[in-house]
C-alpha cells in the first residue's frame, strides 16, 4: 500500500443509457396497425358514453367498461387543429430536425381525443391557428409499417402518415375544438 | 392466425458527468493500471472510493493504492450473457476484495467455467486496452 496524490486532471465520464424494447403488439393494436396500413384509422367507441378512443384501449377509462372488436369504429382521416407549437430545435442527442417545425394536435372527425405531435403542411408557420381544417397525407401503401406503435403509448401514425395538410375549408367552429386545446 | 407483430424501439439517455477528485482519482488510477481506495476516519480502506465517510459524513481525500490481486467473496454465475453484460461469454459476477481493502467491489470474473469459481479464490485484474474513464477500464478479473 502506498499513499497517492490526487490527480489534477478533472475526468469526465460519458455514458449512454440505452434501453431496447422488443414487444408483441396487443390484438387491438394489431388490428389498429392492419387498418393503418390499409389506409384507415380505427379506434373503439364506448358502448356506454360514446367516446371514441384512437387506438382502442380495450376499455373506457371513464365508464370502466370493456370494449372489444365489436366496438371498433373508423374515424376520418380529416380533422381540426386544436393546438400547436412551432419548435426551434436545439441540437440535443437524437434530434434530427435542424429547422423550426410544427408539433400540432389534430382532432380527427369522429374521434374524442387528439392525435399529438403532427406536422401541418400547406400553410406558413405564422398562419397556423386552432380550428384549421386538415387532412392526412398518407405514405404510399408499400411504405407503411408498424414502426413507432407501442403497447406503452397511445400508438402513432408517423409510420403511415407523413403530415396533415390544410384543406382550405373554412375553420371549424370554436365549439369543435375548445375542449381539446392542448 | 398470423404471428403477432414484434416492434422494436430504443430509448437512449446520454450522460456526461464531471467526476471530481475522488471518483476521478479512482478512474485516473485505473488508466495507470492501479486500483485506488480511500481511507475512512476509522482507518478502513473503501474500494471503490467514496467521497464521504459512510459513518460520519465527513469529506474523505486520502486515496490509497490496493491490490492489484484480490479475493472473491460471494459470486453468481451468468450462463447466458445479454448484450448489456461486460463479457460476451459465460462469466461470474462476484464481490472482490482487493488486497489491502476493507470492502468488496462488484465486478465480473472471467473464469471460463463455473467449475473454476469458488469463494476465497484469488483473482487479478485484466485491463481494458484503451481506457475510457469508466469502471470497465478494469475490464474484468481473472483467476490469479
Ligand atoms: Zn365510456
Amino acid at each position: 500500500m502506498s499513499d497517492t496524490t490526487t490527480p489534477k486532471e478533472n475526468l469526465v465520464m460519458n455514458h449512454l443509457v440505452s434501453l431496447s424494447y422488443s414487444e408483441e403488439l396487443t390484438p387491438i393494436l394489431e388490428r389498429y396497425v392492419d387498418a393503418l396500413i390499409d389506409g384507415r384509422i380505427v379506434g373503439h367507441k364506448c358502448p356506454q358514453c360514446g367516446r371514441v378512443y384512437v387506438p382502442g384501449k380495450g376499455y373506457c377509462p371513464i365508464c370502466v367498461v370493456e370494449t372489444t372488436d365489436k366496438d371498433e369504429f373508423e374515424v376520418s382521416d380529416r380533422g381540426t387543429v386544436t393546438g400547436f407549437t412551432i419548435i426551434t430545435p436545439v441540437a440535443y442527442y437524437g434530434q434530427t430536425e435542424t429547422e423550426p417545425f410544427v408539433y400540432a394536435s389534430v382532432l380527427l372527425d369522429g374521434s374524442s381525443g387528439n392525435l399529438g405531435g403532427q406536422d401541418i403542411i400547406g400553410v406558413a408557420h405564422d398562419q397556423l391557428h386552432s380550428g384549421m381544417r386538415v387532412r392526412a397525407v398518407w405514405k404510399p401503401p408499400n411504405e407503411r409499417t408498424a414502426e413507432g406503435v407501442s403497447n406503452r403509448g397511445w400508438g402513432s401514425v408517423a409510420s403511415v402518415i407523413d403530415a396533415f395538410e390544410w384543406t382550405g375549408e373554412p375553420d371549424a367552429d370554436r365549439s369543435v375544438y375548445e375542449e381539446h386545446i392542448f | 392466425m398470423s404471428q403477432p407483430r414484434v416492434v422494436e424501439s430504443t430509448l437512449e439517455f446520454p450522460y456526461s458527468r464531471s467526476l471530481g477528485p475522488v471518483v476521478g482519482g479512482f478512474l485516473a488510477g485505473l488508466k495507470e493500471h492501479r486500483i485506488l481506495g480511500i481511507r475512512s476516519a476509522d482507518g478502513k480502506v473503501l474500494v471503490p472510493p467514496l467521497e464521504y465517510d459512510p459513518n460520519t459524513g465527513d469529506t474523505l481525500d486520502e486515496l490509497v493504492e490496493v491490490g492489484p490481486a484480490g479475493t472473491v467473496g460471494s459470486w453468481t454465475w451468468v450462463d447466458a450473457p445479454t448484450p448489456k453484460h461486460p463479457l460476451d461469454h459465460p462469466f461470474a459476477f462476484a464481490l472482490i476484495t482487493p488486497d489491502g481493502a476493507d470492502t468488496a467491489m462488484v465486478h465480473a470474473v472471467d473464469a471460463g467455467s463455473i467449475d473454476k469459481m469458488s469463494t476465497g479464490m484469488r483473482v487479478q485484474p485484466r485491463w481494458r486496452d484503451e481506457a475510457h474513464n469508466m469502471i470497465d477500464d478494469l475490464a474484468c478479473w481473472e483467476p490469479a
